[in-house]
């Protein structure tokens, strides 16, 4: 049965704030780094950015398997998303939305020139989870 | 080992995570929210809040592999840090004060790049888990030609 993303988690993707990710290479080597933007395609697939031939880039191809963290400030939580590397998109429109956000992100941080997108990576939701930073509280 | 400039960089309050990967290959990692790097500058010590760390802490007594990356927000030069676990252990009074100050300048270099530090406020930093680590290579992860170039 698909694992299906809740309402509840659009605004979170939404935010701004940049993600965390984390992936592994085949030998077993996990990696980790911040993506700027989590990109909600339908209920069941996120799309990545895909800026530089990176480790990241690398490992999903080797083990699709990622790990991403998005904050949930306001609702004082983390939500842990479990992902598999599905396919990567260079034209349409997932590609030119997150375009559209990359380049708005590299002008206002002065990385225009640098941040270019090179595909929209799609990946499968696995699971989804959200923890509170408080839970005993 | 790292540089002196690298080990001053890893302290100076950056946005931190650990990256880990279970025994089948797939990868969990966690925030940290302190490091501190031994004297000689070949094992640091990642602090992790206690709640949230139970996954992580199970894989790096599994197999050992870690990474972190560390990321200064306000122009994000970053690195990556590979290294193997050595131990862990609950962290202690004393580190407290050690852990809460590279906290509070992580939260200024976000307030710096717009955003409140009052949002970050109900995030549980204490207490945390020290978790000691060797570290075999660190790895230039800033943004632009020079990513993944090996920092000596």
């Amino acid at each position: 049965m698909d694992v299906r993303l809740p309402a509840a988690i659009r605004p979170v993707l939404d935010n701004g704030i940049p993600a965390l990710m984390v992936t592994c290479s085949a030998d077993g080597i996990p990696n980790t780094t911040v993506i700027s933007q989590v990109y909600y395609v339908d209920d069941t697939h996120v799309a990545l950015s895909f800026q530089f031939f990176n480790k990241t880039i690398r490992n999903v191809r080797e083990n699709p398997r990622a790990h991403v963290t998005v904050n949930d400030m306001p609702g004082l939580s983390l939500w842990t998303l479990e992902l598999e590397f599905d396919h990567s998109e260079t034209t349409g429109p997932v590609f030119d939305a997150m375009d559209m956000v990359i380049e708005a992100i590299a002008s206002s941080t002065g990385m225009s020139g640098i941040f270019k997108l090179r595909a929209a990576d799609i990946y499968k939701v696995l699971s989804v989870e959200k923890q509170s930073y408080r839970p005993n509280a | 080992m790292l540089t002196s400039d690298v080990a001053t960089f890893l302290q100076g309050g950056q946005c931190i995570h650990l990256g880990t990967r279970s025994e089948t290959l797939e990868p969990t990692g966690v925030v940290v929210v302190a490091v501190s790097v031994d004297s000689d500058r070949s094992h640091l010590t990642a602090f992790l809040p206690k709640v949230g760390s139970s996954e992580v802490l199970a894989n790096l007594e599994a197999n050992g592999r870690a990474a972190l990356c560390f990321a200064r927000p306000v122009d994000d030069h970053a690195c990556q840090v590979k290294g193997t676990y050595v131990e862990a252990r609950p962290a202690t009074k004393k580190e407290r004060a050690v852990v809460e100050a590279q906290w509070d300048q992580s939260l200024r270099q976000l307030e710096h790049i717009g955003m409140p530090r009052q949002l970050w406020s109900g995030y549980a930093v204490w207490p945390c888990v020290a978790v000691r680590v060797r570290v075999t290579e660190v790895f230039d992860q800033t943004p632009g030609p020079g990513a993944g170039a090996p920092l000596a």
